[in-house]
């Protein structure tokens, strides 16, 4: 049997962290305030869904997260009921052999997993931006509603911060490296296969000449991924009390600590993170290319709206940076990109894809013409190029001795 | 105390030069999104990406701002990260996009 992954050990940020946690009662109750509205929430699209009638997109992500929450709770209730004060730990050991198709695995693998509750944290999202919208909707028209609904934003922002600061991700308490991660997907892609709902999200993951099943499988590694466990504070270890050395003793010195610090940035310090990836994050770069490797936009057809390679945030570097080997990169990035050597800020492409080139192999082949931007109904990608026509492809275009950012600090 | 931090932070600083304002704006032109939302949406992505690194991560991206990385080398350490990068991307912008059902609290 392979041992279950330890928790990571505690480093000075959270042991710091750990005084301002809410307390046992604290979460279980905000938990089951939350499940109740959810439940309430999704209920429609449960009955629809039972009628056959079909969802929307995010109908149906909201019950399929919903589902999986209620599932991860009736695990560790033993059955569909409230979380209360009884239970002794916050998880339930993950069972293969229930399943014939991994059978196999049952006495080889055994994991202890939290419940599940990302999708609890973008209900919560959904219901501030309800809200929010509301209260601009409002104006100052009405200053008694008005308050009502400020009041309800601050009430969700505070179950937010409880949500976010009580869970941890999967990556950070689990092993996601070796054969039982690769057996824990084959049974997260089991469940997304025979749940309707979840398998409406695979496509999103099915690359070019991808089966469903391989869609299943990417759907499921997303999905673990991006879980987010609960974790209830146990009875005794509630609230830990600031350490005060006693007077004329000199305190011990943290240890230092070895390990890199995987401390998650919780909700409380979210703006500070924002506010150091900000400057650095090319933004509108990733929402220009995001668009591009959509499904609506297939990757042979994709126009690709290039930023400058040296763009860092604000306004263009002056010094250009070798480009990226796009034969490292992974799968999900949608099959590459364009590179272009100058952008002012317009929008204009300065350079176009070839469709399913990597950029060591900028060529036009011999059969089919230069990419032209894709117009769907609905979603002008004309608009986007603002009526640019593709310059002549440069085959030299982007090269460089740049490993692929297989050196850059930080890329496993 | 946080939370009224934060709010008081996000009043005095605004995440994005008009620059980058306009190319979001310009690049999400062709969608069905309310008027104005464009910042907004980018402030949820830049939300949904933080919550997914970790202190090593940020600090590994400051070095690859220092080493002007382009934004292909960023978004492939993105992606090394938070595989699901685009679909987080998608989905902010499909929110906007998407008529949300009523809430029923």
């Amino acid at each position: 049997m392979i041992e279950e992954a330890s928790a990571s050990p505690i480093v000075p940020e959270e042991r710091a962290a750990k005084e301002t946690l809410p307390d046992r009662k604290t979460v279980i109750d905000t938990v089951n305030n939350i499940s109740e509205r959810f439940a309430r929430h999704v209920s429609p699209f449960a009955e629809r869904q039972n009628k056959g009638e079909k969802l929307s997109y995010f109908e149906a992500k909201q019950l399929a997260d919903f589902n999986i929450f209620k599932a991860g709770r009736a695990r560790l209730m033993g059955g569909d009921k409230p979380l209360d004060d009884s239970i002794e730990k916050d998880t339930f050991a993950t069972d293969f052999a229930a399943y014939p198709e991994l059978a196999w695995a049952g006495d080889k693998f055994k994991m202890e997993e939290g419940i599940p509750v990302e999708g609890f944290i973008d209900f919560v999202r959904g219901e501030i931006f309800k809200l929010e919208t509301d209260e601009k909707a409002i104006g100052e028209q009405s200053p008694a509603t008005r308050k009502s609904i400020r009041d309800q934003i601050t009430q969700r922002n505070k179950e937010l911060d409880l949500l976010m600061e009580s869970s941890k991700r999967y990556p950070e308490i689990h092993d996601v490296r070796g054969q039982k991660f690769e057996t824990r997907k084959q049974l997260e892609a089991y469940w997304t296969h025979i749940d309707p709902l979840r398998e409406r999200f695979s496509p999103y993951y099915k690359g070019a000449g991808e089966t469903d099943q391989q869609g299943d499988w990417r759907q499921a590694e997303v999905a673990l991924w991006n879980r987010r466990e609960l974790k209830i504070p146990k009875k005794a270890e509630t609230i830990v009390p600031p350490i005060t050395p006693e007077p004329g003793v000199t305190a011990t010195p943290e240890p230092e600590m070895t390990r890199i610090d995987t401390t998650r940035p919780e909700s409380g310090r979210i703006w500070k993170v924002i506010r150091r990836i900000a400057p650095i994050l090319p933004i509108p770069w990733l929402v220009a290319n995001c668009i591009h490797s959509s499904p609506q936009y297939p990757p042979s057809d994709a126009p690709f709206v290039p930023m400058p390679e040296n763009y860092i945030g604000g306004a263009p570097a002056a010094s250009a940076t070798p480009p990226v080997n796009l034969d490292y990169l992974p799968p999900l990035m949608g099959g590459g990109s364009g590179s272009s050597s100058e952008w002012d800020g317009s929008g204009q492409q300065p350079s176009v894809l070839v469709p399913g080139a990597t950029q060591d192999s900028v060529s036009l082949p011999p059969d089919r013409p230069p990419a032209q931007p894709v117009v769907t109904p609905g979603k002008d990608a004309g608009d986007i190029t603002g009526g640019y026509k593709p310059p002549p492809l440069d085959n030299n275009n982007g090269q460089g001795g740049f490993d692929g950012g297989r050196n850059a600090p930080g890329v496993i | 105390m946080d939370q009224r931090q934060n709010q008081t932070d996000k009043a005095n600083l605004s995440l994005f030069s008009e620059e980058e304002k306009q190319a979001i704006a310009k690049t999400l032109a062709s969608f069905n999104l309310p008027s104005g939302v464009e910042e907004e949406i980018g402030e949820r992505i830049l939300t949904r990406i933080g919550n997914a690194l970790v202190e090593q991560d940020l600090k590994d991206l400051e070095s690859l701002k220092k080493e002007n990385a382009d934004p292909k080398t960023i978004k492939f350490f993105l992606l090394t990260k938070i595989p699901n990068l685009d679909l987080i991307i998608r989905e902010e912008i499909e929110f906007y996009e998407t008529k949300q059902p009523a809430l029923t609290s």
